[in-house]
Protein backbone atom coordinates (compact mmCIF):
# COMPACT_ATOMS: atom_id res chain seq x y z
CA UNK A 1 0.00 0.00 0.00
CA UNK A 2 1.35 3.42 -0.95
CA UNK A 3 0.41 6.21 1.48
CA UNK A 4 -2.04 8.71 -0.02
CA UNK A 5 -3.13 6.34 -2.79
CA UNK A 6 -6.80 5.42 -2.95
CA UNK A 7 -7.65 1.71 -2.87
CA UNK A 8 -11.34 1.86 -1.99
CA UNK A 9 -13.42 -0.15 -4.47
CA UNK A 10 -17.12 0.10 -5.27
CA UNK A 11 -19.11 -2.78 -6.81
CA UNK A 12 -21.92 -2.44 -9.34
CA UNK A 13 -24.45 -4.25 -7.13
CA UNK A 14 -24.01 -1.64 -4.39
CA UNK A 15 -24.90 1.35 -6.59
CA UNK A 16 -28.36 2.90 -6.73
CA UNK A 17 -29.66 5.20 -9.47
CA UNK A 18 -29.90 8.74 -8.12
CA UNK A 19 -26.87 8.24 -5.86
CA UNK A 20 -24.67 11.32 -5.50
CA UNK A 21 -20.91 11.14 -5.93
CA UNK A 22 -18.70 12.69 -3.25
CA UNK A 23 -18.03 16.25 -4.47
CA UNK A 24 -14.42 17.30 -5.14
CA UNK A 25 -13.12 20.84 -4.67
CA UNK A 26 -9.80 21.98 -6.02
CA UNK A 27 -8.22 25.37 -5.51
CA UNK A 28 -6.71 26.46 -8.82
CA UNK A 29 -3.72 28.65 -8.12
CA UNK A 30 -1.47 30.09 -10.85
CA UNK A 31 0.87 27.20 -10.18
CA UNK A 32 -1.88 24.64 -10.76
CA UNK A 33 -2.84 26.27 -14.07
CA UNK A 34 0.76 26.10 -15.27
CA UNK A 35 1.24 22.52 -14.02
CA UNK A 36 -0.90 21.08 -16.78
CA UNK A 37 1.04 22.66 -19.66
CA UNK A 38 4.22 21.60 -17.84
CA UNK A 39 2.93 18.02 -17.63
CA UNK A 40 1.35 17.72 -21.07
CA UNK A 41 3.52 20.20 -23.03
CA UNK A 42 0.38 22.07 -24.07
CA UNK A 43 2.18 25.40 -24.25
CA UNK A 44 -0.70 27.39 -25.70
CA UNK A 45 0.03 30.85 -24.23
CA UNK A 46 -3.46 31.30 -22.76
CA UNK A 47 -2.52 28.63 -20.20
CA UNK A 48 0.69 30.26 -18.95
CA UNK A 49 0.94 33.89 -20.14
CA UNK A 50 -1.45 36.33 -18.40
CA UNK A 51 -0.69 39.07 -20.96
CA UNK A 52 -1.73 36.82 -23.81
CA UNK A 53 -4.89 35.76 -21.96
CA UNK A 54 -5.81 39.40 -21.29
CA UNK A 55 -5.28 40.26 -24.97
CA UNK A 56 -7.80 37.49 -25.69
CA UNK A 57 -10.32 39.29 -23.47
CA UNK A 58 -9.88 36.82 -20.61
CA UNK A 59 -9.21 38.07 -17.05
CA UNK A 60 -6.08 35.92 -16.73
CA UNK A 61 -4.70 32.46 -17.60
CA UNK A 62 -7.14 29.56 -17.58
CA UNK A 63 -6.84 25.77 -17.28
CA UNK A 64 -6.66 23.68 -20.44
CA UNK A 65 -9.11 21.06 -21.67
CA UNK A 66 -6.97 18.15 -20.45
CA UNK A 67 -7.09 19.51 -16.90
CA UNK A 68 -10.91 19.52 -17.05
CA UNK A 69 -10.93 16.00 -18.46
CA UNK A 70 -8.50 14.73 -15.84
CA UNK A 71 -10.57 16.34 -13.08
CA UNK A 72 -13.79 14.74 -14.37
CA UNK A 73 -12.08 11.33 -14.53
CA UNK A 74 -10.71 11.78 -11.03
CA UNK A 75 -14.20 12.54 -9.67
CA UNK A 76 -15.66 9.48 -11.43
CA UNK A 77 -13.00 6.92 -10.52
CA UNK A 78 -12.43 8.24 -6.97
CA UNK A 79 -16.07 7.25 -6.49
CA UNK A 80 -15.96 4.06 -8.56
CA UNK A 81 -12.61 2.84 -7.28
CA UNK A 82 -9.33 1.90 -8.97
CA UNK A 83 -10.74 -1.17 -10.76
CA UNK A 84 -13.40 0.94 -12.51
CA UNK A 85 -12.86 1.89 -16.15
CA UNK A 86 -14.25 4.87 -18.07
CA UNK A 87 -15.68 3.57 -21.33
CA UNK A 88 -17.18 6.81 -22.69
CA UNK A 89 -17.22 10.47 -21.83
CA UNK A 90 -18.63 13.59 -23.44
CA UNK A 91 -18.15 17.15 -22.31
CA UNK A 92 -18.71 20.74 -23.46
CA UNK A 93 -16.76 23.86 -22.59
CA UNK A 94 -19.16 26.57 -21.34
CA UNK A 95 -16.99 28.73 -19.16
CA UNK A 96 -13.34 28.81 -18.12
CA UNK A 97 -11.68 28.17 -14.78
CA UNK A 98 -9.12 30.93 -14.19
CA UNK A 99 -6.14 31.11 -11.89
CA UNK A 100 -7.55 32.06 -8.48
CA UNK A 101 -10.80 30.14 -8.99
CA UNK A 102 -11.92 27.02 -7.14
CA UNK A 103 -13.07 24.13 -9.28
CA UNK A 104 -16.03 22.20 -7.86
CA UNK A 105 -16.96 18.80 -9.27
CA UNK A 106 -20.27 17.08 -8.54
CA UNK A 107 -21.89 14.00 -9.96
CA UNK A 108 -24.93 11.74 -9.83
CA UNK A 109 -25.75 8.23 -11.04
CA UNK A 110 -28.48 8.61 -13.65
CA UNK A 111 -28.56 5.04 -14.99
CA UNK A 112 -27.35 1.59 -14.07
CA UNK A 113 -27.18 -0.91 -16.94
CA UNK A 114 -25.33 -3.79 -18.55
CA UNK A 115 -24.31 -4.43 -22.13
CA UNK A 116 -22.56 -7.26 -23.94
CA UNK A 117 -20.10 -6.08 -26.56
CA UNK A 118 -18.51 -9.13 -28.17
CA UNK A 119 -20.34 -11.45 -25.75
CA UNK A 120 -18.67 -10.05 -22.61
CA UNK A 121 -21.08 -8.64 -20.01
CA UNK A 122 -20.09 -5.19 -18.78
CA UNK A 123 -21.61 -3.69 -15.63
CA UNK A 124 -21.97 0.04 -16.20
CA UNK A 125 -23.27 3.23 -14.68
CA UNK A 126 -23.98 6.51 -16.44
CA UNK A 127 -22.87 9.54 -14.44
CA UNK A 128 -23.93 13.13 -14.93
CA UNK A 129 -21.07 15.35 -13.84
CA UNK A 130 -20.77 19.11 -13.53
CA UNK A 131 -17.68 21.24 -13.03
CA UNK A 132 -18.54 24.64 -11.58
CA UNK A 133 -16.51 27.55 -10.28
CA UNK A 134 -16.74 28.94 -6.73
CA UNK A 135 -19.73 31.12 -7.77
CA UNK A 136 -21.76 28.10 -8.85
CA UNK A 137 -21.33 28.97 -12.52
CA UNK A 138 -21.43 25.89 -14.76
CA UNK A 139 -18.11 25.57 -16.59
CA UNK A 140 -18.21 22.04 -17.99
CA UNK A 141 -21.15 19.63 -18.07
CA UNK A 142 -20.11 16.04 -18.74
CA UNK A 143 -21.54 12.54 -19.05
CA UNK A 144 -19.36 9.60 -18.09
CA UNK A 145 -20.04 5.89 -18.60
CA UNK A 146 -18.11 3.90 -16.02
CA UNK A 147 -17.60 0.14 -15.93
CA UNK A 148 -17.57 -1.26 -12.40
CA UNK A 149 -16.55 -4.69 -11.14
CA UNK A 150 -19.46 -6.92 -10.16
CA UNK A 151 -19.49 -9.21 -7.12
CA UNK A 152 -21.28 -11.85 -9.17
CA UNK A 153 -19.33 -12.06 -12.38
CA UNK A 154 -21.80 -13.33 -14.97
CA UNK B 1 -9.31 4.10 -49.99
CA UNK B 2 -9.97 7.45 -48.45
CA UNK B 3 -7.90 10.36 -49.76
CA UNK B 4 -4.97 11.09 -47.52
CA UNK B 5 -3.71 14.50 -46.41
CA UNK B 6 -0.34 15.04 -44.74
CA UNK B 7 -0.62 14.70 -40.97
CA UNK B 8 1.02 18.05 -40.33
CA UNK B 9 -1.93 19.82 -41.95
CA UNK B 10 -4.18 18.36 -39.30
CA UNK B 11 -7.89 18.90 -39.49
CA UNK B 12 -8.18 22.16 -37.63
CA UNK B 13 -9.88 24.18 -40.27
CA UNK B 14 -9.91 27.80 -41.32
CA UNK B 15 -13.06 28.29 -43.35
CA UNK B 16 -16.14 26.17 -43.68
CA UNK B 17 -15.27 25.52 -47.31
CA UNK B 18 -11.85 24.25 -46.28
CA UNK B 19 -13.50 22.02 -43.68
CA UNK B 20 -15.96 20.70 -46.27
CA UNK B 21 -13.10 19.91 -48.60
CA UNK B 22 -11.58 17.70 -45.88
CA UNK B 23 -14.67 15.50 -45.45
CA UNK B 24 -13.73 11.92 -46.25
CA UNK B 25 -10.01 12.57 -45.91
CA UNK B 26 -7.79 11.10 -43.28
CA UNK B 27 -4.30 12.08 -42.23
CA UNK B 28 -1.37 9.74 -42.58
CA UNK B 29 -0.68 7.76 -39.41
CA UNK B 30 1.50 9.60 -36.91
CA UNK B 31 3.78 7.25 -34.98
CA UNK B 32 4.91 7.94 -31.44
CA UNK B 33 8.49 9.02 -30.95
CA UNK B 34 8.63 7.24 -27.60
CA UNK B 35 6.64 4.87 -25.43
CA UNK B 36 4.14 5.66 -22.71
CA UNK B 37 5.97 5.46 -19.37
CA UNK B 38 4.96 5.14 -15.74
CA UNK B 39 6.70 8.42 -14.94
CA UNK B 40 4.66 10.42 -17.48
CA UNK B 41 1.48 8.81 -16.15
CA UNK B 42 2.43 9.85 -12.61
CA UNK B 43 3.21 13.44 -13.68
CA UNK B 44 -0.24 13.67 -15.21
CA UNK B 45 -1.95 12.21 -12.12
CA UNK B 46 0.02 14.45 -9.76
CA UNK B 47 -1.07 17.51 -11.74
CA UNK B 48 -4.75 16.63 -11.46
CA UNK B 49 -4.33 15.16 -7.93
CA UNK B 50 -5.70 11.78 -8.89
CA UNK B 51 -4.84 9.16 -6.23
CA UNK B 52 -6.33 6.18 -8.14
CA UNK B 53 -4.28 3.09 -7.19
CA UNK B 54 -4.40 1.74 -10.75
CA UNK B 55 -2.21 4.64 -11.87
CA UNK B 56 0.24 4.55 -8.98
CA UNK B 57 0.67 1.06 -7.54
CA UNK B 58 2.02 -1.68 -9.83
CA UNK B 59 1.81 -4.36 -7.11
CA UNK B 60 -1.86 -3.61 -6.55
CA UNK B 61 -2.74 -3.19 -10.23
CA UNK B 62 -1.17 -6.54 -11.19
CA UNK B 63 -3.76 -8.31 -9.00
CA UNK B 64 -6.81 -6.55 -10.48
CA UNK B 65 -8.57 -7.42 -13.76
CA UNK B 66 -6.63 -4.51 -15.30
CA UNK B 67 -3.48 -6.61 -14.91
CA UNK B 68 -1.05 -3.75 -14.29
CA UNK B 69 -0.70 0.01 -14.09
CA UNK B 70 -2.77 1.90 -16.67
CA UNK B 71 -2.79 5.50 -17.84
CA UNK B 72 -5.75 7.73 -16.94
CA UNK B 73 -8.17 8.10 -19.88
CA UNK B 74 -7.06 11.63 -20.77
CA UNK B 75 -3.41 10.62 -21.04
CA UNK B 76 -3.70 9.52 -24.68
CA UNK B 77 -4.85 12.96 -25.83
CA UNK B 78 -1.98 14.65 -24.00
CA UNK B 79 -0.03 13.66 -27.06
CA UNK B 80 2.64 16.39 -27.12
CA UNK B 81 5.09 14.03 -25.46
CA UNK B 82 4.99 11.47 -28.21
CA UNK B 83 3.36 13.02 -31.29
CA UNK B 84 6.02 14.81 -33.37
CA UNK B 85 3.28 16.72 -35.24
CA UNK B 86 1.54 17.98 -32.12
CA UNK B 87 0.33 21.51 -32.85
CA UNK B 88 2.11 23.24 -30.03
CA UNK B 89 5.53 21.71 -30.65
CA UNK B 90 6.31 24.38 -33.21
CA UNK B 91 5.15 22.59 -36.36
CA UNK B 92 2.28 25.03 -36.51
CA UNK B 93 2.63 28.65 -35.49
CA UNK B 94 1.01 29.71 -32.22
CA UNK B 95 -1.46 32.43 -33.21
CA UNK B 96 -1.08 36.00 -31.99
CA UNK B 97 -3.80 37.19 -29.63
CA UNK B 98 -6.79 38.71 -31.40
CA UNK B 99 -6.59 42.49 -31.91
CA UNK B 100 -9.88 43.17 -30.11
CA UNK B 101 -10.94 41.55 -26.84
CA UNK B 102 -13.05 38.47 -27.47
CA UNK B 103 -15.96 37.39 -25.34
CA UNK B 104 -14.80 36.43 -21.88
CA UNK B 105 -17.82 34.50 -20.74
CA UNK B 106 -19.97 33.51 -23.70
CA UNK B 107 -20.73 29.88 -24.31
CA UNK B 108 -19.02 27.94 -25.70
CA UNK B 109 -15.58 29.22 -24.90
CA UNK B 110 -13.45 30.39 -27.83
CA UNK B 111 -9.85 29.92 -26.84
CA UNK B 112 -8.17 27.26 -28.87
CA UNK B 113 -5.25 25.37 -27.48
CA UNK B 114 -4.85 21.72 -26.68
CA UNK B 115 -7.36 19.03 -26.08
CA UNK B 116 -8.80 16.16 -27.98
CA UNK B 117 -6.78 16.11 -31.11
CA UNK B 118 -7.41 19.80 -31.63
CA UNK B 119 -4.57 21.89 -32.92
CA UNK B 120 -3.44 25.35 -32.05
CA UNK B 121 -6.11 27.03 -34.09
CA UNK B 122 -6.15 29.48 -36.93
CA UNK B 123 -8.41 32.46 -36.34
CA UNK B 124 -9.22 31.92 -32.69
CA UNK B 125 -11.85 34.64 -32.50
CA UNK B 126 -13.97 32.63 -34.88
CA UNK B 127 -13.25 29.06 -33.82
CA UNK B 128 -15.05 27.69 -30.79
CA UNK B 129 -14.79 24.32 -29.15
CA UNK B 130 -18.10 22.49 -29.17
CA UNK B 131 -18.81 19.13 -27.63
CA UNK B 132 -16.02 16.61 -27.25
CA UNK B 133 -16.79 12.89 -27.13
CA UNK B 134 -14.41 10.11 -26.18
CA UNK B 135 -14.69 6.36 -26.37
CA UNK B 136 -12.19 4.28 -24.42
CA UNK B 137 -11.90 0.80 -25.90
CA UNK B 138 -8.87 -0.48 -23.97
CA UNK B 139 -6.64 1.10 -21.32
CA UNK B 140 -3.37 2.72 -22.41
CA UNK B 141 -0.42 1.11 -20.59
CA UNK B 142 3.27 1.81 -19.99
CA UNK B 143 5.37 0.54 -22.89
CA UNK B 144 2.76 1.20 -25.57
CA UNK B 145 3.86 2.98 -28.73
CA UNK B 146 0.76 4.91 -29.72
CA UNK B 147 -0.25 6.07 -33.16
CA UNK B 148 -2.86 8.64 -34.05
CA UNK B 149 -4.86 9.22 -37.22
CA UNK B 150 -7.21 12.14 -37.69
CA UNK B 151 -10.15 12.14 -40.03
CA UNK B 152 -12.92 14.60 -40.75
CA UNK B 153 -16.41 13.65 -39.59
CA UNK B 154 -19.69 15.37 -40.39
CA UNK B 155 -20.12 19.07 -41.26
CA UNK B 156 -23.34 21.04 -40.78
CA UNK B 157 -24.61 24.60 -40.27
CA UNK B 158 -26.96 26.33 -37.84
CA UNK B 159 -28.14 29.95 -37.50
CA UNK B 160 -26.61 31.48 -34.36
CA UNK B 161 -27.68 34.65 -32.58
CA UNK B 162 -24.36 36.41 -31.98
CA UNK B 163 -22.03 35.22 -34.67
CA UNK B 164 -24.33 34.77 -37.70
CA UNK B 165 -24.30 31.37 -39.36
CA UNK B 166 -22.45 28.81 -37.25
CA UNK B 167 -20.66 26.10 -39.14
CA UNK B 168 -19.95 22.86 -37.34
CA UNK B 169 -17.35 20.31 -38.28
CA UNK B 170 -16.25 17.12 -36.54
CA UNK B 171 -12.66 15.99 -36.26
CA UNK B 172 -12.14 12.38 -35.22
CA UNK B 173 -8.84 11.15 -33.77
CA UNK B 174 -8.15 7.44 -33.47
CA UNK B 175 -5.43 6.33 -31.08
CA UNK B 176 -4.03 2.83 -31.55
CA UNK B 177 -1.33 0.74 -29.95
CA UNK B 178 1.70 -0.55 -31.85
CA UNK B 179 -0.29 -3.59 -33.03
CA UNK B 180 -2.94 -1.35 -34.55
CA UNK B 181 -5.56 -2.11 -31.91
CA UNK B 182 -7.94 0.81 -31.28
CA UNK B 183 -7.50 2.31 -27.80
CA UNK B 184 -9.30 5.66 -27.91
CA UNK B 185 -11.64 7.42 -30.33
CA UNK B 186 -11.88 11.18 -29.71
CA UNK B 187 -14.42 13.29 -31.58
CA UNK B 188 -14.17 17.04 -31.37
CA UNK B 189 -16.82 19.38 -32.76
CA UNK B 190 -15.34 22.65 -33.97
CA UNK B 191 -17.56 25.65 -34.61
CA UNK B 192 -16.68 28.50 -36.95
CA UNK B 193 -18.78 31.66 -36.73
CA UNK B 194 -19.23 34.15 -39.59
CA UNK B 195 -18.24 37.10 -37.42
CA UNK B 196 -15.82 37.36 -34.51
CA UNK B 197 -17.74 36.46 -31.38
CA UNK B 198 -18.36 39.46 -29.12
CA UNK B 199 -20.47 39.38 -25.99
Amino acid sequence: MIPGVDYHQRYWEDVAEGEELAPVEDEITYRRVVMNPATTWDYFPGHHDPEYAKAQGQPTIYINTMHFLGFIDRLATAWGGPASFITRRKMSMRHSIYAGDTMVGQGRVVRKYTDEPGGRTRHLVELEITVENQDGQLCVPATVHLELPARQAS
Amino acid sequence: MTPEVPAEIGLTFGTYEEARALVGTRTSVVFAERAVTGALIKYFCAMVRDANASYWDEEYAKKTPLGGVIAPPTFAVSSAHWDPNYALRGVRKIPAPPPKPAAAASAPVGQGGGGAGSGGGLNLTRILHGEQRFEYHKPVRPGMMLTVTNRAGKSWTKEGKKGGTMRFSESISEYRDEKGELMVTATSVGIVTEKAVQS
